[in-house]
């Protein structure tokens, strides 16, 4: 299987920038997702891979194959739509027989070949019924069967899991990673759902507005995200983020200090504030489970009131605020945490779950 | 005032512009076909009379036979045929050139017929006047009288070239409503232009070309406007069409009831080429089949 090696794509229609001058590599084998809002150019990234989309600047590379000007059907991929691009009038057979008959295969051949991949795919009873007549999470096996019936090299996901209902999606999430994993085949999978990039990807390009934000696993982007933009996009719920913060040093100790916050800050998250130079305009951001709360001040950390709960069941999200401007900071606690509304508690923040990002460039500082 | 009399009241003119203009026409036009009314006005009924003058007027085998080729070379080579051609063509290329050929495609029919069949006049004009001879006398060559040689030629292709624009827009507005991502998939699985054409487009675009099929069907079988101006189904009935030989009958030899008996025929024949489709085209298959669940 060949990697893929992507060097400054860029692609304009007209005047819209739709990507950006973009590099990532996807390794031999590796399951990758482009995951982004929408609109932010994953889709016609994935588009330049499969040939659809040429490119208006960079470069494509398959191995050590230069594959721009290489038409779709010599690039050896298969690719699943998100509403799976079943033609209506032919019979599942005929849908997933299609690329064998566009390459002139024999007809004994293509019968086996539909067996086996119907077979594989758990659809050989749905074979001579139309894309009509069978349910959505069905069409999805078909899509994947005629994607993968011509054994490509490379496969293409253009957010297959977003037309079907919550507990379906899950369950395909695990099948198509486990599917991907046995037969090896290097994947771009493209999303918007981060719990889908998260579970299935060994590695997650972050995309907003055609630039990328970050490339790297899926723990790094979690746990260091580099940008505010990452840090919001990734996690459910959100990094937490309290803007317009001020850096000062008072007798010797650090502290971030708004109105109505004062957080004394670690040496070493100190001195790189003072390193990048940034006194004003800087957020805090850390994850909902990087926080405790408890009642009594105790090491690093903040005073906030109880604005609302929601309970998950095993988790408990605690709602907060500072003070009535401030937006909402979500915590988890377990679920006998014991808090009532309007209480006023201590967010006790672990030392290495700490953010500082710029709010100019939104960069992270630490 | 309770629903039903002012849902009457909404109808009523609507009801009364449809009975007017269509459902006492189509009454009077069968109970003329029974007279022999002439330029006198008198309802004489005849009976079957008209039919069976019909059955043994020596230029209804000429007349039918002009139509059906008429109808059914217009409707293969120009009102399905090269619609269907130019909307697979002027799709498969950028937009901006796409309509450009689509649009010069129209410009007939922005032109007023009489101009649209004038000009074919001219084209064909007999002297070195004519845009064809004049060609032609460019290169040396003498001028040809084409209206006499061909003039069934000449009339498909002026019917055609006007009448492919319909076909052409709703093909294409049908092909366009075709999912992008249909075409994607085939392009990514390799298939070419001509499977693709096949495979996917056709079929997509079944009912459209059912529909279009039977409207021209229809609209040839009783047009006649623009062979009235070119040829006036000369010569010698060599181009007399049934819809024009129906008027030749009732306007130009006053045999009204005559006329009114050929359009009742004319009626019967367009019905039977429409059912004639719908059993073709296989219609009921085309319908959505109930969703099943097994399993």
């Amino acid at each position: 299987m060949p990697s893929i090696r992507v060097v400054n794509l860029k692609k304009y229609f007209g005047k819209v920038k739709a990507v950006d001058g973009i590099s990532f590599e996807v390794k031999d084998g590796e399951f990758v997702a482009l995951l982004g809002p929408s609109g932010c150019g994953k889709t016609t990234t994935l588009l330049m891979l499969a040939g659809i989309y040429k490119p208006t600047g960079g470069e494509i590379w398959f191995d050590d194959q230069l594959m721009n000007d290489v038409p779709p059907k010599f690039r050896e991929i298969g690719m699943v739509f998100q509403n799976y691009a079943l033609y209506p009038h032919m019979t599942i057979y005929e849908n997933i027989a299609f690329p064998l008959r566009a390459k002139k295969m024999e007809e004994g051949e293509i019968k086996k070949r539909v067996y086996d991949v119907a077979k594989k795919l758990m659809i050989e009873k749905l074979l001579d019924r139309k894309p009509g007549q069978i349910s959505g999470g069905q069409q999805q096996r078909v899509a994947l069967a005629r994607a993968l019936i011509k054994q490509p090299k490379v496969l293409l996901f253009d957010e297959p899991l977003s037309n079907l209902d919550a507990k379906l999606r899950m369950m395909m999430r695990a099948e198509i990673k486990k599917l991907q994993e046995d037969l090896g085949i290097t994947s771009v999978y493209v999303t918007h759902d981060q719990a889908e990039a998260m579970t299935m990807a060994s590695r997650i390009v972050v995309f907003n507005k055609g630039k990328i934000m970050q490339y790297g696993t899926p723990d790094e982007v979690y746990r260091n995200p580099k940008n505010l933009f990452v840090a919001t996009f990734i996690g459910n719920p959100a990094m937490n983020l309290i803007r317009n913060l001020s850096y000062i040093r008072k007798d010797g100790r650090a502290f971030l200090i708004s109105k109505s916050l004062h957080l004394e800050l670690p040496e070493d998250v100190a001195k790189k504030i003072e390193e990048a130079k940034k006194q004003e305009g800087l957020v805090l951001g850390f994850r909902p489970e990087d926080a405790e709360i408890v009642h009594e001040e105790s090491g690093l950390g903040f005073w906030a009131y109880v604005y609302v709960l929601e309970p998950l069941g095993r988790d408990l999200i605690i709602n907060l605020k500072v003070s009535e401007t401030d937006e909402l900071i979500k915590v988890f606690a377990e679920s006998g945490v014991v808090v009532d509304k309007d209480e006023k508690v201590f967010v006790k923040l672990r030392p290495e779950g700490i953010h500082v990002f710029d709010s100019e460039t939104e960069e992270l500082i630490v | 005032m309770k629903g039903k009399g002012k849902a009457w009241i909404f109808l009523t003119p609507m009801v009364v512009l449809v009975v007017m203009f269509f459902a006492i026409p189509v009454i009077l036009t069968i109970v003329l076909s029974f007279t022999n009314m002439d330029y006198t006005f008198k309802w004489n009924f005849i009976g079957l009379g008209n039919f069976k003058d019909i059955a043994t007027d020596f230029v209804i085998p000429k007349v039918l036979l002009n139509t059906l080729i008429y109808t059914f070379t217009t409707l293969a080579l120009f009102n399905v045929g090269c619609a269907l051609l130019i909307s697979l063509l002027t799709t498969s290329m950028p937009d901006r050139w796409g309509s450009f050929f689509r649009t010069l495609w129209m410009l007939p029919r922005l032109t007023p017929s009489v101009v649209y069949g004038i000009l074919w006049l001219w084209i064909f004009d007999p002297t070195e006047h004519g845009l064809v001879n004049f060609i032609r006398a460019q290169m040396g060559m003498p001028p040809q009288d084409w209206l006499h040689q061909a003039p069934m030629v000449i009339i498909i292709v002026a019917n055609g070239f006007i009448g492919a624009s319909m076909g052409m827009l709703i093909f294409t507005a049908a092909i366009k409503a075709i999912p992008t991502d249909y075409y994607r998939a085939a392009l990514i699985d390799g298939a070419s232009w001509w499977m693709i054409t096949r495979k996917i487009t056709l079929p997509l675009i079944k009912w459209q070309l059912l529909f279009v099929t039977a409207y021209q069907t229809l609209s040839l079988l009783t047009s006649f406007e623009y062979i009235l101006i070119i040829t006036n189904g000369g010569p010698t009935f060599r181009t007399e069409v049934w819809a024009l030989y129906t008027y030749h009958m009732a306007f130009s030899n006053y045999r009204f009831g005559y006329g009114a008996a050929l359009s009742v025929i004319l009626v019967i024949l367009g019905t039977v080429f429409a059912l004639l489709y719908l059993k073709m085209f296989k219609f009921e298959d085309l319908m959505q089949k109930p969703k099943v669940e097994v399993d």
